[in-house]
């Protein structure tokens, strides 16, 4: 898989970074295993690195703070805790069964659809006719953010067959490099991922999309460019900034490429499986 | 009777009309913020460092607009377009824009501009058209470095009015544009945009050339989605005016009719204000002006262009429209 290469780099950015932190943050914790987790399944020459980013955790962080975490971040750490049985294993349990016993799964949120993926696993997702008007691609920020969330959750994250039409497609594409153009980095990934959901063929604007969040990758393996956006920050006495800035966009770069690279990789799929072994 | 409709902007007649409508009522209406300088009375500066400036821009650019309304019969016989085009005419002998022709080099673009448009709505005065011709023979204005969209801008204007010039051939500049490696749109500036545009506009005769498009060769494919993909972007940064420019840019590119077409004409629809203009970023972001006067004449510079962009594109449809039922 091509996207080994970026995670491997992204590993030993993220080990580095966590290394270099200003203080300790067990909500940041959870981003790092996450990201961490990520690395490793898309490049298992990575592991060994991880596994030292996990220890290195271990070590500043008795517990990370799941619930402070994005919910995507949390499943990805809590997963990757399970699988490798680490020190974090317990607290991830306890963490998930909690999520466990909130989720409703007539729900049909954008998150409860995560969740319902995470712990059920694709086969179990219905496939949905996609109703949004297709204006809202190009509406304001809200409306934006409703077409996005109506096509993850139609689509279980790409994991279900989506009915969509003409000219979708193109207009996420076109959104996507408006995003791109704004430097807006997770709003651009994330409507290249809803691109590929809504419509799983290659096509010049995916290819173009792709080529830009590949180009963002840095020398030290992160992903985005942001020495203005940093240096604002610790101009503020901000602490942790690189790691609070760019985890996020470097996990989300990775889980484009991956599934922009190979359409039969989903993140919810092949990422959260362990959530699903651990129920059974 | 055959409905059938070539139109690559709109399914309906009645929203192109619309659109129309309101374009032209707006132009008819604001046409004395077309006018452009006294030429005669300009005595501070020397010839020679006079530039174009918005005003004359503003007035070479409705020329250009009224010259493609021309080649529609429909948009010909219309009140405002006659309006219009009076209206151009009487400014531009009023104004005496070929003044001190052979010193203004600057200004030699747009007056090969206005040039082609006299030749289509009166005809070529020869005084203007011999002094252009004698700064063209002086062997330097179409000897210096400039970019193949420069170039090809100038050189449709010269060729069209029939003087002479040393720039290449059309085939030759497509061939050493932008249009044949295509800057990657998530980084190109808005001016690289304009650039890809303005190369189909003159290049194919604004799409009445189809055969200019054969110059590309295989890289035709290639120009025609990265229209449609800038078309998409240009809509979801809400900018009208690269709407506008791309939907122009498609109908050149000889598109047939598609959903995105119709889609984006019926955005640019939606985004027409009630006067009838097109807004542009500028005006949508706020115009800040210390008076009325201020901000009707800010407002004026703001939106002029895309909605004489807008009646390009109509201007374009309804002629490759006429094109394509001939042949039909």
């Amino acid at each position: 898989m091509s996207s080994a290469a970026p995670a491997e780099r992204a590993a030993l950015w993220i080990a580095q970074a966590w290394s270099e932190r200003d203080a300790d943050d067990a909500a940041l914790a959870v981003d790092a295993l996450a990201l961490g987790h990520l690395c490793r399944l898309l490049a298992p020459d990575a592991a060994g690195v991880v596994s030292e980013l996990e220890d290195a955790v271990g070590r500043a962080v008795a517990q990370p703070a799941w619930p402070a975490a994005n919910l995507m971040m949390a499943l990805l750490a809590a997963a990757g805790a399970v699988h490798e049985g680490n020190a974090f294993a317990a607290s991830a349990g306890e963490y998930l069964q909690i999520l466990g016993e909130l989720h409703d799964c007539a729900a049909r949120g954008t998150n409860d659809v995560l969740l319902r993926a995470a712990f059920y696993g694709a086969d179990d997702c219905m496939s949905f006719d996609l109703r949004v008007a297709v204006t809202g691609v190009h509406g304001d920020v809200d409306e934006v953010r409703g077409v996005l969330d109506a096509i993850e959750a139609s689509s279980s994250f790409g994991t279900a067959p989506l009915h969509s039409e003409e000219p979708l497609p193109l207009l996420l594409e076109g959104a996507a490099v408006a995003a791109f153009r704004a430097y807006d980095l997770p709003r651009g990934m994330r409507l290249l991922r809803a691109r590929s959901y809504v419509r799983d063929e290659p096509s010049p604007g995916l290819a173009a999309g792709l080529e830009f969040v590949r180009s963002a990758q840095c020398d030290d393996g992160s992903f985005g460019d942001y020495d203005t956006a940093l240096a604002q920050m610790a101009a503020h006495g901000e602490r942790n900034a690189v790691l609070r800035l760019k985890t996020p966009v470097t996990m989300q770069a990775l889980w484009t490429i991956a599934e922009l690279e190979s359409p039969s990789f989903r993140l919810v799929d092949a990422a959260l499986a362990p959530l699903r072994l651990a129920r059974c | 009777m055959n409905t059938t409709r070539h139109s690559l902007l709109f399914r309906r007649a009645e929203e192109q009309e619309r659109l129309l409508d309101g374009v032209l009522s707006w132009l008819t209406r604001n046409l004395s913020r077309f006018d452009p300088p006294q030429e005669d009375a300009i005595f501070g500066t020397v010839p020679e460092f006079i530039t174009p400036g918005r005003s004359r821009k503003a007035f070479g650019e409705l020329g250009l607009a009224l010259r493609l309304a021309h080649r529609v019969p429909e948009l010909r016989a219309r009140r405002e377009v006659r309006e219009l085009s009076e209206g151009w005419l009487a400014y531009a002998r009023r104004r005496n824009i070929f003044f001190d022709a052979r010193r203004r080099v600057h200004l030699v673009p747009l007056m090969a501009v206005a040039l082609a448009v006299l030749q289509t709505l009166d005809r070529v005065p020869a005084d203007a058209q011999q002094a252009l011709q004698a700064v063209l023979d002086r062997g330097f204005f179409d000897r210096t470095e400039r970019s193949a969209w420069s170039q090809i801008d100038i050189a449709y204007y010269l060729h069209a009015v029939g003087l002479r010039h040393r720039f290449s051939s059309v085939a030759e500049l497509l061939s050493r544009s932008s249009l044949v490696a295509l800057p990657a749109l998530a980084h190109a500036q808005r001016i690289d945009l304009y650039g890809a545009t303005h190369l189909v506009f003159h290049g194919t005769d604004f799409g009445a050339d189809a055969e200019a498009l054969a110059s590309l060769g295989e890289r035709l494919h290639d120009v025609r989605h990265y229209a449609a993909l800038a078309l998409a972007t240009a809509l979801a940064e809400h900018d009208w005016d690269l709407v506008g420019e791309f939907l122009a840019m498609r109908i050149c590119l000889r598109e047939r009719p598609d959903v995105l077409s119709h889609h984006a004409a019926e955005a640019l629809l939606r985004a027409q204000q009630p006067a009838g203009f097109i807004p542009d970023l500028s005006w949508l972001r706020g115009i800040s002006a210390a008076s009325e006067d201020e901000r009707a004449t800010e407002e004026f510079f703001a939106v002029y262009h895309p909605t004489l962009v807008a009646l390009i594109a109509l201007a374009s449809d309804m002629s490759v429209e006429n094109t394509m039922e001939v042949a039909a």
